[in-house]
Protein backbone atom coordinates (compact mmCIF):
# COMPACT_ATOMS: atom_id res chain seq x y z
CA UNK A 1 0.00 0.00 0.00
CA UNK A 2 1.01 3.33 -0.75
CA UNK A 3 1.95 6.51 1.35
CA UNK A 4 3.37 9.43 -0.73
CA UNK A 5 4.61 9.15 -3.71
CA UNK A 6 7.78 11.75 -4.00
CA UNK A 7 7.77 13.11 -7.26
CA UNK A 8 3.98 13.88 -6.86
CA UNK A 9 4.36 15.57 -3.87
CA UNK A 10 6.82 17.87 -5.62
CA UNK A 11 4.77 18.70 -8.41
CA UNK A 12 1.34 19.06 -6.32
CA UNK A 13 2.70 20.82 -3.19
CA UNK A 14 5.98 21.86 -2.98
CA UNK A 15 5.59 23.36 -6.21
CA UNK A 16 2.42 25.78 -5.40
CA UNK A 17 3.88 26.52 -1.75
CA UNK A 18 7.15 27.68 -3.50
CA UNK A 19 4.52 29.65 -6.00
CA UNK A 20 2.79 30.97 -3.45
CA UNK A 21 4.70 31.93 -0.15
CA UNK A 22 8.19 31.07 -1.36
CA UNK A 23 7.73 34.24 -4.57
CA UNK A 24 5.87 36.59 -2.02
CA UNK A 25 8.56 38.74 -0.92
CA UNK A 26 9.47 39.32 -4.71
CA UNK A 27 6.18 40.09 -5.90
CA UNK A 28 5.72 42.22 -3.26
CA UNK A 29 8.63 44.63 -4.49
CA UNK A 30 7.08 44.34 -7.89
CA UNK A 31 5.12 47.39 -8.15
CA UNK A 32 2.94 46.71 -11.40
CA UNK A 33 -0.74 46.17 -11.77
CA UNK A 34 -2.35 44.28 -14.49
CA UNK A 35 -5.45 46.09 -15.81
CA UNK A 36 -5.88 47.79 -12.73
CA UNK A 37 -5.09 44.91 -10.68
CA UNK A 38 -2.34 45.06 -8.01
CA UNK A 39 0.31 42.92 -8.93
CA UNK A 40 -0.08 41.01 -5.47
CA UNK A 41 -3.64 40.17 -5.91
CA UNK A 42 -3.13 38.95 -9.83
CA UNK A 43 0.03 36.74 -8.60
CA UNK A 44 -2.16 34.98 -6.08
CA UNK A 45 -5.08 34.60 -9.04
CA UNK A 46 -2.87 33.35 -11.33
CA UNK A 47 -2.30 30.41 -9.18
CA UNK A 48 -5.61 29.01 -8.60
CA UNK A 49 -5.74 27.86 -12.21
CA UNK A 50 -1.61 27.06 -12.04
CA UNK A 51 -2.23 24.64 -9.07
CA UNK A 52 -4.97 23.11 -10.55
CA UNK A 53 -2.66 22.03 -13.65
CA UNK A 54 0.11 20.97 -10.48
CA UNK A 55 -2.42 18.72 -9.12
CA UNK A 56 -4.19 17.18 -12.45
CA UNK A 57 -0.44 16.28 -13.57
CA UNK A 58 0.07 14.91 -10.30
CA UNK A 59 -2.98 12.57 -10.24
CA UNK A 60 -3.03 11.75 -14.31
CA UNK A 61 0.86 11.23 -14.13
CA UNK A 62 1.77 9.72 -10.65
CA UNK A 63 -0.88 8.54 -8.43
CA UNK A 64 -3.81 7.56 -10.56
CA UNK A 65 -2.48 4.26 -11.48
CA UNK A 66 -2.15 3.34 -7.74
CA UNK A 67 -6.35 3.51 -7.89
CA UNK A 68 -6.79 2.53 -11.26
CA UNK A 69 -5.24 -0.72 -13.11
CA UNK A 70 -5.17 -1.02 -16.43
CA UNK A 71 -7.34 -4.25 -16.41
CA UNK A 72 -9.76 -2.46 -14.01
CA UNK A 73 -8.89 -4.94 -10.81
CA UNK A 74 -7.14 -4.39 -8.01
CA UNK A 75 -6.62 -0.38 -7.26
CA UNK A 76 -8.52 0.95 -4.67
CA UNK A 77 -11.28 3.51 -7.17
CA UNK A 78 -14.85 2.82 -6.88
CA UNK B 1 -38.79 44.03 -1.15
CA UNK B 2 -35.69 43.29 -0.05
CA UNK B 3 -36.58 41.62 2.88
CA UNK B 4 -39.59 39.43 0.87
CA UNK B 5 -37.10 38.17 -1.41
CA UNK B 6 -34.54 37.30 1.44
CA UNK B 7 -37.65 35.42 3.06
CA UNK B 8 -38.36 33.91 0.00
CA UNK B 9 -35.57 32.09 -0.18
CA UNK B 10 -34.87 31.14 3.22
CA UNK B 11 -38.22 29.37 3.43
CA UNK B 12 -37.39 27.75 0.12
CA UNK B 13 -33.64 26.58 1.37
CA UNK B 14 -35.74 25.09 4.45
CA UNK B 15 -38.02 22.71 2.28
CA UNK B 16 -35.24 21.40 0.43
CA UNK B 17 -33.56 20.13 3.78
CA UNK B 18 -36.67 18.65 4.48
CA UNK B 19 -36.97 17.20 0.96
CA UNK B 20 -33.52 15.98 0.93
CA UNK B 21 -34.44 13.06 3.71
CA UNK B 22 -36.88 11.81 2.07
CA UNK B 23 -36.22 7.94 1.25
CA UNK B 24 -33.34 7.85 3.49
CA UNK B 25 -33.39 6.19 6.86
CA UNK B 26 -31.60 9.71 8.54
CA UNK B 27 -33.01 7.87 11.99
CA UNK B 28 -29.74 4.73 11.35
CA UNK B 29 -26.51 7.33 12.85
CA UNK B 30 -23.80 6.30 9.88
CA UNK B 31 -26.85 7.23 7.21
CA UNK B 32 -27.22 10.19 9.34
CA UNK B 33 -23.76 11.32 10.08
CA UNK B 34 -21.93 10.46 6.73
CA UNK B 35 -24.95 9.37 4.91
CA UNK B 36 -23.78 5.24 4.71
CA UNK B 37 -19.68 6.77 3.14
CA UNK B 38 -22.12 6.89 -0.09
CA UNK B 39 -21.79 10.31 -1.51
CA UNK B 40 -20.14 11.20 -5.55
CA UNK B 41 -17.69 13.43 -6.19
CA UNK B 42 -20.59 15.68 -7.35
CA UNK B 43 -22.09 15.76 -4.13
CA UNK B 44 -19.09 15.86 -2.01
CA UNK B 45 -17.67 18.96 -3.90
CA UNK B 46 -20.58 20.85 -2.71
CA UNK B 47 -20.73 19.68 0.32
CA UNK B 48 -16.99 20.44 0.52
CA UNK B 49 -17.58 23.83 -1.07
CA UNK B 50 -20.30 24.84 0.73
CA UNK B 51 -18.49 24.42 4.30
CA UNK B 52 -15.70 26.09 2.96
CA UNK B 53 -17.14 29.14 1.29
CA UNK B 54 -18.75 30.07 4.86
CA UNK B 55 -20.58 33.75 4.83
CA UNK B 56 -16.00 34.50 5.85
CA UNK B 57 -15.69 34.28 2.40
CA UNK B 58 -18.65 36.19 0.93
CA UNK B 59 -18.75 39.43 4.05
CA UNK B 60 -15.74 38.46 6.08
CA UNK B 61 -12.47 38.62 3.37
CA UNK B 62 -13.89 41.97 1.71
CA UNK B 63 -14.49 43.44 5.52
CA UNK B 64 -10.28 42.34 6.17
CA UNK B 65 -9.40 44.23 2.85
CA UNK B 66 -11.38 46.62 3.94
CA UNK B 67 -9.95 46.73 7.42
CA UNK B 68 -6.23 45.85 6.80
CA UNK B 69 -5.33 46.26 3.29
CA UNK B 70 -3.39 43.77 1.00
CA UNK B 71 -2.34 41.55 3.34
CA UNK B 72 -5.58 40.53 4.84
CA UNK B 73 -6.99 39.56 1.23
CA UNK B 74 -3.59 37.62 0.47
CA UNK B 75 -3.28 35.33 3.18
CA UNK B 76 -6.85 34.62 3.00
CA UNK B 77 -6.80 33.39 -0.46
CA UNK B 78 -3.63 31.56 0.03
CA UNK B 79 -3.82 29.71 2.52
CA UNK B 80 -7.02 28.17 1.00
CA UNK B 81 -5.59 27.58 -2.10
CA UNK B 82 -2.86 25.80 -0.44
CA UNK B 83 -4.71 23.83 1.20
CA UNK B 84 -6.07 22.35 -1.52
CA UNK B 85 -2.21 20.95 -2.15
CA UNK B 86 -2.29 19.76 1.33
CA UNK B 87 -5.71 18.34 1.31
CA UNK B 88 -4.73 16.33 -2.03
CA UNK B 89 -1.87 14.51 -0.22
CA UNK B 90 -3.44 14.23 3.04
CA UNK B 91 -7.47 13.77 2.91
CA UNK B 92 -7.51 10.75 1.35
CA UNK B 93 -5.40 9.08 3.73
CA UNK B 94 -7.64 10.27 6.61
CA UNK B 95 -10.39 8.68 4.78
CA UNK B 96 -8.43 5.78 4.52
CA UNK B 97 -8.26 6.05 8.30
CA UNK B 98 -11.80 6.95 8.63
CA UNK B 99 -12.76 3.27 7.06
CA UNK B 100 -9.94 1.33 8.48
CA UNK B 101 -11.53 2.35 12.23
CA UNK B 102 -14.66 2.41 11.03
CA UNK B 103 -15.03 6.26 12.68
CA UNK B 104 -17.63 8.68 12.33
CA UNK B 105 -15.87 12.02 13.90
CA UNK B 106 -12.31 13.52 14.62
CA UNK B 107 -11.78 11.82 18.31
CA UNK B 108 -13.30 8.68 17.03
CA UNK B 109 -9.55 8.23 14.39
CA UNK B 110 -7.78 9.56 17.76
CA UNK B 111 -9.10 7.11 20.23
CA UNK B 112 -9.11 4.14 17.95
CA UNK B 113 -5.92 4.65 16.46
CA UNK B 114 -3.73 5.49 19.52
CA UNK B 115 -6.38 3.05 21.93
CA UNK B 116 -6.58 6.30 24.31
CA UNK B 117 -9.66 7.41 25.86
CA UNK B 118 -7.63 10.57 27.46
CA UNK B 119 -6.63 11.73 23.61
CA UNK B 120 -9.84 11.33 22.31
CA UNK B 121 -11.02 13.85 25.11
CA UNK B 122 -8.56 16.18 24.75
CA UNK B 123 -9.74 16.03 21.35
CA UNK B 124 -13.02 16.49 21.58
CA UNK B 125 -12.77 19.40 24.27
CA UNK B 126 -10.54 21.21 22.34
CA UNK B 127 -12.66 20.95 19.48
CA UNK B 128 -15.49 22.30 20.88
CA UNK B 129 -13.78 25.50 22.18
CA UNK B 130 -11.92 26.07 18.62
CA UNK B 131 -15.41 25.91 17.25
CA UNK B 132 -16.64 28.88 19.15
CA UNK B 133 -14.64 31.70 16.95
CA UNK B 134 -16.18 29.75 13.80
CA UNK B 135 -19.53 30.26 15.47
CA UNK B 136 -18.90 34.01 15.86
CA UNK B 137 -17.84 34.01 12.36
CA UNK B 138 -21.50 32.94 11.03
CA UNK B 139 -23.17 35.09 13.82
CA UNK B 140 -21.02 38.20 12.80
CA UNK B 141 -21.81 37.77 9.29
CA UNK B 142 -25.19 37.18 9.37
CA UNK B 143 -25.63 40.28 11.57
CA UNK B 144 -23.97 42.19 8.63
CA UNK B 145 -26.66 40.88 6.31
CA UNK B 146 -29.87 40.70 8.05
CA UNK B 147 -29.05 44.27 8.86
CA UNK B 148 -28.72 44.89 5.53
CA UNK B 149 -32.76 44.24 5.19
CA UNK B 150 -33.81 47.97 6.47
CA UNK B 151 -35.14 46.62 9.39
CA UNK B 152 -33.17 48.17 12.15
CA UNK B 153 -33.02 44.93 14.18
CA UNK B 154 -30.68 45.08 17.33
CA UNK B 155 -27.51 42.73 17.05
CA UNK B 156 -28.47 40.46 19.99
CA UNK B 157 -32.85 39.89 18.00
CA UNK B 158 -30.71 39.50 14.43
CA UNK B 159 -28.18 36.66 15.72
CA UNK B 160 -31.21 35.39 17.84
CA UNK B 161 -33.04 34.85 14.69
CA UNK B 162 -30.01 33.58 12.93
CA UNK B 163 -29.84 30.76 15.66
CA UNK B 164 -33.46 29.74 15.21
CA UNK B 165 -33.42 29.26 12.07
CA UNK B 166 -29.59 27.30 12.34
CA UNK B 167 -31.43 24.73 14.76
CA UNK B 168 -34.23 24.11 12.41
CA UNK B 169 -32.21 23.43 9.83
CA UNK B 170 -30.23 20.20 11.94
CA UNK B 171 -33.40 19.14 13.40
CA UNK B 172 -34.68 18.74 10.20
CA UNK B 173 -32.20 16.53 7.89
CA UNK B 174 -29.08 15.62 9.33
CA UNK B 175 -25.94 15.50 6.74
CA UNK B 176 -28.00 15.63 3.55
CA UNK B 177 -29.45 18.62 4.19
CA UNK B 178 -26.30 20.72 3.97
CA UNK B 179 -25.30 18.58 0.78
CA UNK B 180 -28.69 19.48 -0.86
CA UNK B 181 -29.15 23.24 0.32
CA UNK B 182 -25.11 23.98 -0.48
CA UNK B 183 -26.29 23.20 -4.37
CA UNK B 184 -28.89 25.96 -3.91
CA UNK B 185 -26.64 27.63 -1.47
CA UNK B 186 -23.66 28.29 -3.65
CA UNK B 187 -25.38 29.03 -6.83
CA UNK B 188 -26.85 32.20 -4.82
CA UNK B 189 -23.71 33.21 -3.37
CA UNK B 190 -21.51 33.14 -6.92
CA UNK B 191 -24.21 34.89 -8.66
CA UNK B 192 -24.55 37.64 -5.82
CA UNK B 193 -20.49 37.57 -5.99
CA UNK B 194 -20.12 38.16 -9.73
CA UNK B 195 -23.22 40.46 -9.87
CA UNK B 196 -21.75 42.77 -7.33
CA UNK B 197 -18.46 42.61 -8.46
CA UNK B 198 -19.21 43.44 -12.07
CA UNK B 199 -21.67 46.01 -11.16
CA UNK B 200 -18.68 47.73 -9.36
CA UNK B 201 -16.11 47.09 -11.79
CA UNK B 202 -18.79 48.73 -14.57
CA UNK B 203 -19.97 51.66 -12.25
CA UNK B 204 -16.42 53.09 -11.47
CA UNK B 205 -14.09 51.23 -14.25
CA UNK B 206 -12.03 48.19 -13.26
CA UNK B 207 -8.58 50.82 -13.31
CA UNK B 208 -10.28 53.15 -11.72
CA UNK B 209 -11.30 51.34 -8.93
CA UNK B 210 -7.38 50.33 -7.77
CA UNK B 211 -6.44 54.09 -8.43
CA UNK B 212 -9.34 55.74 -6.54
CA UNK B 213 -9.20 53.50 -3.69
CA UNK B 214 -4.96 54.04 -3.28
CA UNK B 215 -5.36 57.61 -3.58
CA UNK B 216 -7.91 57.43 -0.53
CA UNK B 217 -5.08 55.67 1.16
CA UNK B 218 -5.65 52.15 0.87
CA UNK B 219 -2.82 49.93 0.43
CA UNK B 220 -1.58 47.71 -2.80
CA UNK B 221 1.41 46.55 -1.78
CA UNK B 222 2.82 44.84 2.38
CA UNK B 223 4.30 46.51 4.75
CA UNK B 224 7.57 44.29 5.74
CA UNK B 225 5.74 43.30 8.85
CA UNK B 226 2.36 42.36 7.41
CA UNK B 227 4.22 40.56 5.12
CA UNK B 228 5.94 38.22 7.49
CA UNK B 229 2.62 37.97 9.02
CA UNK B 230 0.62 36.97 5.98
CA UNK B 231 3.49 34.38 4.80
CA UNK B 232 3.44 32.86 7.91
CA UNK B 233 -0.27 32.63 7.92
CA UNK B 234 -0.82 30.81 4.75
CA UNK B 235 1.68 28.37 5.81
CA UNK B 236 0.28 27.97 9.15
CA UNK B 237 -3.68 27.37 8.31
CA UNK B 238 -3.06 25.63 4.97
CA UNK B 239 -2.14 22.53 7.31
CA UNK B 240 -5.55 23.18 9.81
CA UNK B 241 -7.82 23.97 7.19
CA UNK B 242 -9.01 20.00 6.76
CA UNK B 243 -8.91 19.35 10.31
CA UNK B 244 -11.73 21.22 11.22
CA UNK B 245 -14.43 18.16 12.98
CA UNK B 246 -16.82 18.96 10.68
CA UNK B 247 -14.37 19.26 7.65
CA UNK B 248 -13.32 15.62 8.55
CA UNK B 249 -17.08 14.33 9.00
CA UNK B 250 -17.46 15.73 5.35
CA UNK B 251 -14.62 13.90 4.01
CA UNK B 252 -15.95 10.63 5.42
CA UNK B 253 -18.71 10.75 3.26
CA UNK B 254 -16.88 10.10 0.03
CA UNK B 255 -17.72 6.54 -1.71
CA UNK B 256 -14.00 5.67 -2.44
CA UNK B 257 -9.90 7.20 -1.25
CA UNK B 258 -10.18 8.01 -5.17
CA UNK B 259 -13.40 10.22 -5.09
CA UNK B 260 -11.90 12.20 -2.04
CA UNK B 261 -8.39 12.42 -4.18
CA UNK B 262 -9.76 13.32 -7.39
CA UNK B 263 -12.12 16.39 -5.94
CA UNK B 264 -9.25 17.68 -4.36
CA UNK B 265 -8.03 18.08 -7.76
CA UNK B 266 -10.88 20.78 -9.08
CA UNK B 267 -11.37 22.80 -6.12
CA UNK B 268 -8.68 25.57 -6.93
CA UNK B 269 -11.17 26.26 -9.79
CA UNK B 270 -14.09 27.39 -7.56
CA UNK B 271 -11.61 30.14 -6.14
CA UNK B 272 -11.69 32.12 -9.41
CA UNK B 273 -15.10 33.66 -8.13
CA UNK B 274 -12.31 35.72 -5.88
CA UNK B 275 -11.26 38.20 -7.78
CA UNK B 276 -15.03 40.01 -7.97
CA UNK B 277 -15.00 39.94 -4.05
CA UNK B 278 -11.70 41.81 -4.07
CA UNK B 279 -13.17 44.52 -6.62
CA UNK B 280 -15.84 44.67 -4.54
CA UNK B 281 -13.88 45.53 -1.76
CA UNK B 282 -11.99 48.15 -3.43
CA UNK B 283 -15.00 49.50 -4.76
CA UNK B 284 -15.74 49.99 -0.74
CA UNK B 285 -12.66 51.43 -0.06
CA UNK B 286 -12.78 53.76 -3.13
CA UNK B 287 -16.48 54.73 -2.81
CA UNK B 288 -17.41 54.62 0.58
CA UNK B 289 -15.23 56.02 3.53
CA UNK B 290 -14.81 55.79 7.04
CA UNK B 291 -17.34 52.80 7.14
CA UNK B 292 -17.89 52.19 10.78
CA UNK B 293 -18.03 48.24 10.66
CA UNK B 294 -15.70 47.13 8.42
CA UNK B 295 -17.06 43.68 7.78
CA UNK B 296 -19.99 45.59 6.84
CA UNK B 297 -17.63 46.29 3.42
CA UNK B 298 -19.38 44.06 1.07
CA UNK B 299 -23.21 44.85 1.64
CA UNK B 300 -22.60 48.25 1.66
CA UNK B 301 -21.10 47.88 -1.88
CA UNK B 302 -24.23 45.81 -2.98
CA UNK B 303 -27.34 48.08 -1.42
CA UNK B 304 -25.13 51.09 -3.58
CA UNK B 305 -25.24 49.41 -6.57
CA UNK B 306 -27.96 46.93 -6.53
CA UNK B 307 -31.95 46.88 -7.11
CA UNK B 308 -33.74 46.40 -3.64
CA UNK B 309 -34.86 42.86 -4.49
CA UNK B 310 -31.06 41.59 -5.98
CA UNK B 311 -29.87 42.81 -2.71
CA UNK B 312 -32.36 40.65 -1.14
CA UNK B 313 -31.13 37.65 -3.59
CA UNK B 314 -27.55 38.76 -2.53
CA UNK B 315 -28.44 39.14 1.61
CA UNK B 316 -29.88 35.53 1.08
CA UNK B 317 -26.86 34.29 -0.27
CA UNK B 318 -24.80 35.61 2.10
CA UNK B 319 -27.15 33.99 5.15
CA UNK B 320 -27.50 30.34 3.82
CA UNK B 321 -23.75 30.49 4.25
CA UNK B 322 -23.54 31.15 7.14
CA UNK B 323 -26.77 28.87 8.54
CA UNK B 324 -25.36 26.07 6.13
CA UNK B 325 -21.87 26.07 8.42
CA UNK B 326 -24.04 26.73 11.56
CA UNK B 327 -25.88 23.27 11.13
CA UNK B 328 -23.08 21.70 9.79
CA UNK B 329 -21.45 22.62 13.50
CA UNK B 330 -24.01 22.00 15.35
CA UNK B 331 -24.50 18.58 13.97
CA UNK B 332 -20.38 17.85 14.49
CA UNK B 333 -20.88 18.62 18.05
CA UNK B 334 -24.13 16.44 18.34
CA UNK B 335 -22.14 13.62 17.00
CA UNK B 336 -18.96 13.92 18.96
CA UNK B 337 -20.93 14.37 22.49
CA UNK B 338 -22.25 11.22 22.37
CA UNK B 339 -19.91 9.35 20.88
CA UNK B 340 -16.61 11.03 22.38
CA UNK B 341 -17.64 13.00 25.69
CA UNK B 342 -20.23 11.25 27.23
CA UNK B 343 -20.48 7.89 26.07
CA UNK B 344 -21.36 5.18 28.53
CA UNK B 345 -24.66 6.79 30.21
CA UNK B 346 -28.03 5.97 29.70
CA UNK B 347 -29.15 7.27 26.38
CA UNK B 348 -31.85 9.26 27.38
CA UNK B 349 -28.69 10.81 29.22
CA UNK B 350 -26.81 11.05 26.53
CA UNK B 351 -29.08 12.84 24.43
CA UNK B 352 -30.11 15.47 26.82
CA UNK B 353 -26.17 16.00 27.15
CA UNK B 354 -26.01 17.05 23.25
CA UNK B 355 -29.05 19.32 23.18
CA UNK B 356 -27.69 20.96 26.43
CA UNK B 357 -23.81 21.49 24.70
CA UNK B 358 -25.34 22.53 21.34
CA UNK B 359 -27.66 25.06 23.16
CA UNK B 360 -24.87 26.35 25.56
CA UNK B 361 -22.27 26.69 21.85
CA UNK B 362 -24.62 28.44 20.31
CA UNK B 363 -25.54 30.60 23.15
CA UNK B 364 -21.71 31.07 23.90
CA UNK B 365 -21.30 32.18 20.26
CA UNK B 366 -24.19 34.62 20.28
CA UNK B 367 -23.20 36.43 23.75
CA UNK B 368 -19.53 36.64 22.93
CA UNK B 369 -20.55 38.15 19.18
CA UNK B 370 -22.55 40.72 20.79
CA UNK B 371 -20.28 41.48 23.48
CA UNK B 372 -17.15 41.39 21.72
CA UNK B 373 -17.51 42.27 18.12
CA UNK B 374 -14.66 41.42 15.97
CA UNK B 375 -13.07 42.02 12.66
CA UNK B 376 -14.45 38.49 10.47
CA UNK B 377 -10.68 37.17 9.48
CA UNK B 378 -9.87 37.45 13.14
CA UNK B 379 -12.19 35.38 14.17
CA UNK B 380 -10.78 32.49 11.14
CA UNK B 381 -7.20 33.32 12.96
CA UNK B 382 -8.43 32.67 16.37
CA UNK B 383 -10.00 29.21 15.29
CA UNK B 384 -6.92 28.37 13.22
CA UNK B 385 -4.94 28.84 16.08
CA UNK B 386 -6.80 25.72 18.52
CA UNK B 387 -7.71 23.38 15.29
CA UNK B 388 -4.52 23.29 13.73
CA UNK B 389 -2.76 21.72 16.70
CA UNK B 390 -4.54 18.15 15.71
CA UNK B 391 -1.97 18.01 13.09
CA UNK B 392 1.19 16.84 14.31
CA UNK B 393 -1.34 13.81 15.95
CA UNK B 394 -2.44 13.19 12.03
CA UNK B 395 0.57 13.06 11.15
CA UNK B 396 2.06 10.71 13.49
CA UNK B 397 -1.44 8.43 12.89
CA UNK B 398 -0.96 8.37 9.10
CA UNK B 399 3.12 7.90 8.65
CA UNK B 400 4.70 7.02 12.38
CA UNK B 401 5.26 4.11 14.15
CA UNK B 402 6.62 5.26 16.91
CA UNK B 403 4.27 8.45 18.20
CA UNK B 404 2.46 7.92 21.21
CA UNK B 405 -0.87 8.38 22.57
CA UNK B 406 0.54 10.58 25.49
CA UNK B 407 2.84 12.44 23.19
CA UNK B 408 0.33 13.34 21.18
CA UNK B 409 -2.19 14.85 24.11
CA UNK B 410 0.65 17.00 25.76
CA UNK B 411 1.22 18.65 21.78
CA UNK B 412 -1.97 19.18 21.50
CA UNK B 413 -2.38 20.62 25.71
CA UNK B 414 0.71 22.82 25.09
CA UNK B 415 0.39 24.29 21.70
CA UNK B 416 -3.50 25.23 22.88
CA UNK B 417 -2.43 26.79 26.20
CA UNK B 418 0.31 28.24 24.34
CA UNK B 419 -1.37 29.50 21.74
CA UNK B 420 -4.23 31.44 24.45
CA UNK B 421 -1.35 32.60 26.14
CA UNK B 422 0.15 34.70 22.85
CA UNK B 423 -3.36 35.05 21.76
CA UNK B 424 -4.77 37.03 24.83
CA UNK B 425 -1.47 38.71 26.10
CA UNK B 426 -1.41 40.24 22.46
CA UNK B 427 2.22 38.92 22.10
CA UNK B 428 4.06 39.87 18.88
CA UNK B 429 7.25 37.54 18.16
CA UNK B 430 8.59 38.73 14.88
CA UNK B 431 5.22 39.35 13.25
CA UNK B 432 4.45 35.43 12.94
CA UNK B 433 1.45 34.26 12.94
CA UNK B 434 1.65 33.25 16.81
CA UNK B 435 -0.26 29.53 15.77
CA UNK B 436 2.70 28.80 13.93
CA UNK B 437 4.90 29.34 16.73
CA UNK B 438 2.48 27.13 18.98
CA UNK B 439 2.62 24.33 16.14
CA UNK B 440 6.57 23.88 16.33
CA UNK B 441 6.04 23.91 19.65
CA UNK B 442 3.38 20.76 19.60
CA UNK B 443 5.48 18.89 16.85
CA UNK B 444 8.67 19.20 19.51
CA UNK B 445 6.56 17.95 22.44
CA UNK B 446 4.80 15.16 20.67
CA UNK B 447 7.51 13.83 18.56
CA UNK B 448 10.26 14.31 21.19
CA UNK B 449 8.09 12.95 24.07
CA UNK B 450 6.92 9.72 22.10
CA UNK B 451 11.09 9.06 21.28
CA UNK B 452 12.34 9.76 24.44
CA UNK B 453 9.78 7.55 26.47
CA UNK B 454 8.70 4.81 23.68
CA UNK B 455 5.64 2.94 24.19
CA UNK B 456 5.87 -1.19 24.01
CA UNK B 457 3.48 -1.44 21.34
CA UNK B 458 4.06 -0.29 18.16
CA UNK B 459 0.98 0.85 15.51
CA UNK B 460 1.46 0.59 12.13
CA UNK B 461 0.54 3.86 10.36
CA UNK B 462 -2.60 4.53 7.63
CA UNK B 463 -0.79 5.41 5.36
CA UNK B 464 1.46 1.88 5.08
CA UNK B 465 -1.16 -0.79 6.96
CA UNK B 466 -1.53 -3.78 4.47
CA UNK B 467 -5.38 -3.83 4.72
Amino acid sequence: MKGIRWPSFVVGVVIPFVGVIGTMPLINRWHAAVWGIPMLFFWIFLWFPLTFVCLAIAWYAFDRKDYFTPHGKGGMGE
Amino acid sequence: MTAAVFALFIAGSLALAFLAQRGYNVAQLEQYLVAGRSFSGFLLFFLAVGEIYSIGTMIGFPGGIYAKGVSYGVWFLGYILLAYAVGYVVTPLIWRAGRRYGALTLPDLFRRHFSSRGLELVVVVSSIVFLIPWGELQFTGLEVALSALGFHLSPTLAVGIAGAIAFLYIVVSGVRAPAFVSILKDTLMVLAIIIVGVAAASHVGMRDIFALAARHGANVTMTPAAEVFAMSTIFFQAFGFYLFPFSVQYLFTGKSEATVKRTQIFMPLYMLMYPFLVIAAYYSLAEVHHLKVANAAFMVAAARLLPPWLLGVVAAGAALSGLLVLAGISLSIGSMVPRNLVQGLPESAQRRWTQVLIAVYLMVSIVLTVASPSLMLTLINTAYYGITQFFPGIVGMLFSRRVTSTGVALGIVIGDLAALTLYLTNANLLNLNIGLICLAINFAVSFGWSYLLPSRETRVPVAYAAD
